[in-house]
């Protein structure tokens, strides 16, 4: 365990701690900016695996009526698996394919999350600690202590309005990725979700320094930016529809690319057939069954 | 019945986020403030937020006289230190006392109540220094760059000290005042001289002291009537010359192997000091602009961070690393007779201080241990009394 955290420290946390240090130096000595440009460059860094975690969870959500109709068919659980690992691979969906690339972005977004709480100590001690995670540049050795203020606010500590800028931006990433669904309680599932999390991350907001909060506040904002790019964006109320300007290669299209005012439509839209690249209907395992 | 379920997951939600913060919360200040000694007593925090009075041990044992805030004392119940970085000032009776975010108090010597108090919300900032005391007046600094200079007798601010000084980076050093002379360190690595009398409009450099690169001065030292020992974290340590009040003169420039940021130990031209890469130095500050080693290497404490200021007894050099291990140092050769080390009390921080031939050691949880130079061990005081 020890040697894990050892790696984490040594290959993650002191790297992105010099990179946030560079970032301050370079931009007027403010870490408020520093932590903006970090988190936007970090998330361009990942968007690759961003994309494809974005495009797995669309795929998967476009194939649920037909997994409705194969649970409603089939009572065997065994049969009833079968089938529905037959629907991923028609179309072309990896079951993991949303989780994996998020896997993958944990370590990430945690050794950047400690890099900006460790640089922006609240106590005297921080920067002792923060001592032992700095490379022995001068260029970082003399930025230190950091200026912990950023447009008036104290980024060491928790602060009311970033505590509702942080539940407004979790409130708009979670509805921006959610797309329709037909089935009541996947539909229940979203709307709890895109309650809950606004909730949980305001409770983590009230105890966290601003500094963290300003990057989750970004990190967020960042995230409905990729959303709306991959789902679209469909506002009735205003009459504003963007669709999503990112179609992934290889995967079905969106039954409806909205979650918001127009599930009923959603519900009753027919399932379109799904088609990849590999041809119509076809997944690259068929065309090399039909090869060979 | 679902409906029951989806509701019954908030509050473990919320558990969950209430567990998730405990594990990653941020560093609470703990404060590493030295022990002070006057008269027969001796002056220590008993806890990060808490001094106490008591007197000096004998056989290993003390009692408390009283202890600042009072718990049991109603009055007291706001005061709230949070921690304490300085050691506590004694002067014409009165205890100055600086805390992290309580403010700044005089205390009656004797019984341990705030004879007056210059409250946090009346501070811009937060306090890690001590307080400079002399001429009459109470200096302080603060993490946001505020210089406070008030009067000893009342707290009110000082006469050409009405307004706070605003500097351009934070204070956390121990301002000075010695011979009409206010002399201050800031962690943008500028050191400034004022005349206590005249106040902040004529600075007495006119240019201030500046550290390479503007390292941090984050602690500063009288080694003696006219050096200043000034660390800084861009790994130097200078020597100040201050024998002229209207010119600063670089005596010695040093350059350690990590930061440095403690007091020294001075003793026959000779400054002690550790540094974070666990590294002991001892140098001759007559020996040349760069300083010169009276050892053949530096003392390792085995990569230990050294944060506490060590002491001399017994011509031992006595110094306590971050582990906490204590160690016994030949002064003349650089020899280590003896490491100690100390297990369950935390980690010592705090200067090491010098008291009758013996060197007391504070750690973080505010227990108090006594190294014995004669025989090379370390062993607990026992403080009984009031708790």
């Amino acid at each position: 365990m020890a040697e894990i955290s050892s790696i984490f420290t040594v290959a993650l946390l002191n790297p992105m701690i010099a990179f946030l240090i560079i970032l301050n130096n370079l931009l007027f000595n403010s870490f408020g900016l520093a932590i903006i440009a970090f988190t936007i460059i970090i998330r361009l860094v990942t968007l690759p695996l961003t994309l494809r975690q974005l495009h797995a969870t669309r795929s998967m959500q476009t194939i649920q009526p037909r997994i409705q109709e194969v649970n409603k068919k089939f009572s065997d659980p065994r049969r009833r698996q079968e089938e529905i690992m037959k629907l991923y691979r028609e179309a072309g969906v990896n079951p993991l394919g949303c989780v994996g690339p998020m896997i993958i972005q944990l370590p990430i977004l945690w050794a950047l999350y400690d890099a900006v709480r460790l640089a922006l100590g609240t106590a005297p001690e921080a920067l002792e600690r923060l001592s032992g995670h700095l490379y022995t540049w001068s260029y970082l050795q003399h930025a230190v202590p950091l200026q912990d203020h950023f447009l008036g606010m104290d980024l060491r500590t928790a602060n009311w309005l970033m505590v509702v800028l942080v539940a407004i931006t979790t409130w708009a990433q979670t509805k921006t990725s959610t797309t329709a669904v037909v089935d009541d309680k996947q539909k229940a599932q979203q709307q709890m979700m895109a309650y809950m999390m606004p909730i949980v991350f305001a409770f983590f907001a009230l105890s966290f320094p601003s500094g963290v909060s300003l990057y989750w506040i970004v990190n967020s904002i960042v995230g409905v930016v990729f959303n709306v790019f991959v789902y679209g964006l469909h506002i009735p109320m205003i009459n504003l529809s963007i669709d999503p300007l990112l179609k992934p290669a290889g995967s079905a299209p969106a039954l409806v690319a909205s979650g918001r005012g127009d599930s009923a439509a959603a519900a009753v839209t027919p399932v379109p057939e799904l088609r990849t690249t590999n041809g119509s209907s076809r997944s690259k395992r068929q065309n090399r069954r039909r090869r060979s | 019945m679902k409906r029951r379920r989806r509701l019954a997951i908030l509050p473990a939600l919320i558990a969950l986020v209430f567990l998730a913060t405990a594990c990653v919360g941020t560093v609470n200040p703990e404060g590493w403030a030295a022990p002070v000694f006057d008269g027969n007593n001796i002056y220590f925090l008993q806890s990060h937020n808490r001094l106490a009075q008591a007197a000096i041990p004998t056989d290993g044992k003390t009692n408390l006289d009283w202890v600042f805030p009072d718990k049991n004392n109603a009055a007291e119940k706001d005061d709230k230190l949070q921690a304490v970085y300085g050691a506590p000032t004694i002067a014409d009776g009165v205890v100055y006392l600086t805390s992290y975010s309580g403010g700044v108090y005089a205390l009656d010597q004797a019984t341990g109540k705030p004879k007056w108090h210059v409250k946090s919300g009346l501070i811009s900032g937060n306090v890690v220094g001590g307080a400079g005391v002399g001429d009459g007046v109470v200096a302080f600094g603060t993490t946001d760059g505020h210089l406070y200079v008030v009067n000893a007798s009342d707290g009110e601010p000082a006469a050409n000290w009405q307004s706070p000084v605003h500097l351009s980076d934070g204070v956390w050093a121990d301002p000075i005042v010695h011979n009409g002379t206010l002399y201050v360190g800031t962690m943008g690595g500028n050191l400034y001289a004022y005349s206590v009398k005249n106040g902040p409009n004529n600075p007495l450099w006119g240019e201030p002291f500046h550290t390479e690169g503007g390292g941090a001065i984050a602690d500063l030292a009288m080694l003696d009537d006219t050096h200043l020992f000034v660390p800084s974290i861009n790994k130097h340590v200078y020597v100040v010359d201050i024998s002229n009040a209207s010119a600063f003169k670089t005596q010695v420039d040093f350059t350690a192997s990590d930061w440095v940021w403690t007091k020294p130990a001075f003793k026959d031209n000779v400054m002690y000091f550790g540094d974070f890469a666990g590294d002991i130095y001892a140098v001759d500050i007559t020996a040349g602009p760069k300083g010169k080693m009276i050892w053949p290497a530096p003392v390792t404490s085995d990569g230990n961070r050294v944060k506490s200021g060590p002491a001399i007894a017994d011509n031992m050099l006595i110094v306590a690393d971050r582990k906490p291990t204590v160690r016994f140092i030949d002064l003349k050769t650089g020899k280590q007779l003896n490491a100690v080390p100390i297990s369950g009390a935390g980690t010592v921080r705090a200067d090491l201080v010098t008291h009758d031939n013996v060197v007391y050691v504070v750690t973080t949880s505010g227990k108090l241990y006594i190294a014995h130079p004669d025989n090379r061990s370390v062993t607990e005081v026992q403080v009984g009394g009031r708790q």
